[in-house]
């Protein structure tokens, strides 16, 4: 079991020392949007809006934590791995995210609260370009290079309540963190060496809410959720780095600190699912990023259009009623496939996924595997595309700590 | 290796084939980047070089250490003594008498003879004109101002040919007068009182005898190691049941290169960098052509930030002892003649390091840089060579050629 964990270990460590890349990704005001979604989520491309899932929790749909009646707590990270590719080369490029970490507790017949870290946006590029350079008559070499790396985290509070049979209610409280580092970089390497950072980061913390609703229908069972970022001063810090203005002879900086209000987008989705049978379950979601209520369209990024999504999954577990199965009898088969606009007008990127939901031992939980590939395009660039396939790894487990007065034997 | 280790071998090394193959950084993109900025991929816009030739050189001459500035005065595992080129050498040595050191004379009722002596790295007859004078401390550091009057010639030279070693006896109404300073021991409390081991410190406060040691040859120098020794031979009194000859070391010694007075105006016209005498070559460069550039805003992009610069410098050696130097280079916009003012400049300078006869690039982008607001229209370019390792290439002159000023001008928003 130990080799095991070191293994793990292992393979974690050597792929955090690279970093995921999208060039498409510069582009966007908040960088890359990845999903976090756990459990059937994280399988099903997205899909879950509509889904009563314990192991949900709350990355979908808040109001899910009305459907829990024991304590889960549900994880998910992600090894991605792209490929840039144009008309000349190709990169492959390695990185390693924790997405997310969810805690939900019930509070007896008072609904269920719940706690979750989740990442939702991140892109680390590093680009370069190099050439000859002659300096009097020295051969040198010139570099030119943009590194930035954004990121957006939250840390989210919810609760969520049955209030009867037919309706299911979410609330939560986030704090959002919004970071994004640009760096541009010139640098001359050979006989007379010098380096040239021009650095610009941006900070911003605010307050948002979630919500949501769950109706269950029969077998159909609809859901809608909504996020909302409170604006809030974002803090911008600009760095040159590489000349000397000071009077002493030491690389000086020219510094520059500036506020201005940010508003995040909000968001929405609405989502759909239907009990097919014991064994099976499908669910379709639809959903947006509003964009066009983001402020401000800075002059480093492309003006920000409202970017649509959809997405459908299925899951199929072979034996869901069976009082001792076989052990391929519990594992929950998914698959599913989205479609989403990217933050531009041109941009957009499809994938597919499928996933294992493998039951851990005496019914502890279950272990998710799940592999999602796509491509993301532009049509303003006809020659260059990115195709990425993600690893993704999740543990979900749950303990009932109390009897429900609705459940009986 | 049972079959489960296999597999976790196998598993590992195929993970570390698939990362091996991923990339950390990307050209890839280029048009995407190119909508961002256009400049971040147009090394055109980025970069511009100016060649700066020598006939931007409109006068070239070096600096005299006139006042033998601390730089000047060299403190190194020997001390050097004698001419070498034009160059005199002269050597100081510091023995110190505190209360630790007069501790040992208690039991000395008075002195017969006392000997400074020094060990030679190797024996000459340029050691038999060696000199030994009896200083002040005020000449530790500066010595062109010394006269005969501040000196007392004070003893008579043996040689030992074969421990490489000189001796001074001292006349004795010096010996003697050092002696009382050995003696000149203050009563005070022996007790383990901390308190009353500080005073009595204080009341013993120390004394420094400095020698000089010259040598008139003008065919070459000697090298002495720098730790001399004073050999007291001293009568006991009958309490006395140790030796009688107390042996004192050296505390300092440094040694002081200056040029004759006759050759410095002649070598002042020249743009000569000496590390024994620290004479600076200095050339007035005009860097119109330079702020031309950067202050024209009639194309696409205005050049106004250095990005880097280097002067390369190449010269004729006059004198060497190794194939190895180390040239240091300061660019001002001022034009200094003082020793002590260079001095505090080159803690700044540039380095760089070759062969005799090499062409040498020194970074200067910083000094640049610094008189980029104010934009003089000529700057100085001062050149000094040092040594390469300790204790060689002491001798090391250079005559230096016109130097080339390269800058790499770029674009700062």
């Amino acid at each position: 079991m130990i080799r095991s964990y070191s293994f793990f270990l292992i393979l974690l460590t050597a792929f955090s020392f690279s970093s995921a890349q999208s060039i498409l990704g510069l582009q966007y005001p908040m960088g890359l949007t990845v999903n976090s979604e756990t459990g059937f989520g994280a399988a099903c491309a997205g899909t879950g809006t509509g889904v009563q899932d314990e192991f949900l929790i709350m990355s979908k749909n808040v109001a899910n934590l009305g459907s829990l009646n024991r304590a889960v707590f549900s994880s998910i990270l992600s090894i991605d791995l792209t490929d840039l590719v144009d008309s000349k080369n190709k990169t492959w490029i390695a990185g390693f995210n924790p997405r997310n970490l969810s805690l939900s507790i019930p509070i007896a017949e008072y609904g269920s609260i719940a706690f979750a870290f989740n990442q939702n946006n991140s892109n680390n590029v590093s680009f370069r370009l190099s050439e000859p350079f002659n300096v009097g008559w020295l051969s040198d070499t010139a570099d030119l290079g943009l590194v930035q790396n954004s990121g957006v985290t939250e840390w989210k509070l919810g609760y969520g309540y049955s209030i009867t049979r037919w309706l299911r209610m979410g609330i939560a409280y986030k704090r959002i963190y919004f970071n994004k580092n640009t760096s541009s970089v010139k640098i001359i390497r050979g006989s007379v060496e010098d380096t040239l950072i021009d650095s610009t980061s941006v900070s911003f913390k605010g307050n948002g809410i979630s919500g949501g609703i769950l109706i269950p229908v029969k077998k159909f069972t609809f859901g809608f959720s909504g996020d909302y970022v409170f604006p809030s001063d974002a803090q911008q810090y600009s760095m040159k780095r590489g000349t000397r203005v000071d009077s002493d002879y030491d690389d000086s900086l020219i510094q520059n600190k500036s506020r201005y209000e940010f508003r995040p987008p909000p968001s929405f989705s609405v989502g759909l699912s239907y009990q097919i049978t014991p064994e099976w379950i499908a669910a379709m979601d639809a959903g947006g990023v509003l964009w066009n209520k983001y402020y401000p369209q800075l002059t480093d990024t492309r003006d920000a259009d409202n970017a649509y999504s959809f997405s459908l999954g299925t899951q199929y577990i072979p034996e869901p009623d069976r009082l001792s199965p076989g052990y391929f009898e519990t594992i929950r088969y998914r698959a599913g496939f989205r479609y989403s606009q990217l933050p531009v007008s041109t941009a957009s990127e499809f994938a597919l996924s499928l996933g294992f939901g493998l039951p851990l031992q005496q019914g502890a939980g279950f272990l998710d595997i799940v592999m999602e590939g796509g491509r993301r395009s532009d049509s303003n660039y006809d020659n260059y595309s990115e195709k990425f396939l993600s690893i993704k790894f999740g543990i979900n487990g749950g303990r009932k700590w109390y009897q429900s007065s609705e459940s009986g034997y | 290796m049972n079959k489960k280790n296999y597999l976790v071998s196998v598993l590992i090394t195929v993970t570390a084939l698939f990362c091996s193959r991923f990339d950390d950084v990307t050209s890839v993109g280029k048009e995407v980047v190119r909508d961002i900025d256009p400049s971040l991929v147009n090394f055109d816009e980025n970069f511009e070089t100016v060649s700066l030739n020598k006939s931007t050189v409109s006068e070239k001459f070096s600096i005299p250490d006139s006042e033998c500035s601390e730089s000047g005065v060299h403190v190194e595992s020997f001390v050097a003594v004698g001419s070498d080129n034009g160059e005199n050498a002269t050597g100081y040595f510091e023995f110190t008498f505190n209360s630790d050191t007069r501790q040992k004379f208690i039991n000395a009722k008075s002195v017969k003879d006392i000997f400074i002596e020094f060990d030679l790295d190797s024996l000459s007859e340029k050691v038999e004109n060696l000199n030994l004078f009896l200083t002040d401390t005020l000449y530790k550091f500066e010595r062109n101002s010394i006269t005969a009057d501040d000196t007392l010639r004070c003893g008579t030279l043996t040689m030992d040919s074969v421990s490489y070693r000189v001796s001074f006896s001292l006349d004795s109404l010096i010996a003697d007068s050092i002696f009382s300073i050995c003696k000149d021991l203050k009563p005070c409390d022996t007790s383990s009182d901390k308190n009353q081991k500080k005073s009595c410190d204080s009341l013993n406060q120390p004394d420094i005898i400095s020698f000089l040691l010259t040598n008139p040859d003008s065919s070459g120098v000697i090298n002495i190691y720098r730790n001399a020794r004073m050999i007291v031979n001293v009568v006991p009194d009958s309490t006395a049941i140790k030796d009688s000859v107390k042996t004192l070391t050296s505390s300092y010694a440094n040694y002081a290169v200056y040029e004759d007075n006759g050759d410095i105006d002649s070598l002042s016209s020249l743009p000569i960098s000496s590390f024994a005498s620290r004479r600076t070559a200095v050339f007035k460069t005009d860097l119109s052509s330079l702020w031309d550039i950067m202050n024209d805003d009639s194309g696409p992009v205005q050049y106004n930030e250095i990005l880097s610069a280097a002067v390369r410098v190449w010269g004729t050696t006059v004198e060497k002892e190794t194939d190895s130097l180390i040239v240091e280079g300061f660019i001002s916009d001022k034009l200094y003649s003082s020793g002590t003012e260079l001095d505090s400049l080159f803690s700044y300078a540039s380095v760089a390091k070759g062969e005799s006869g090499d062409t040498l690039l020194l970074k200067s982008d910083r000094f640049i840089q610094k008189v980029l607001s104010n934009r003089p229209s000529m700057v100085y370019v001062y050149l000094r060579v040092n040594r390469f390792v300790n204790g060689i290439g002491i001798w090391d002159k250079v005559l230096w050629n016109e130097p080339e000023l390269n800058v790499i001008l770029t674009t700062l928003k």
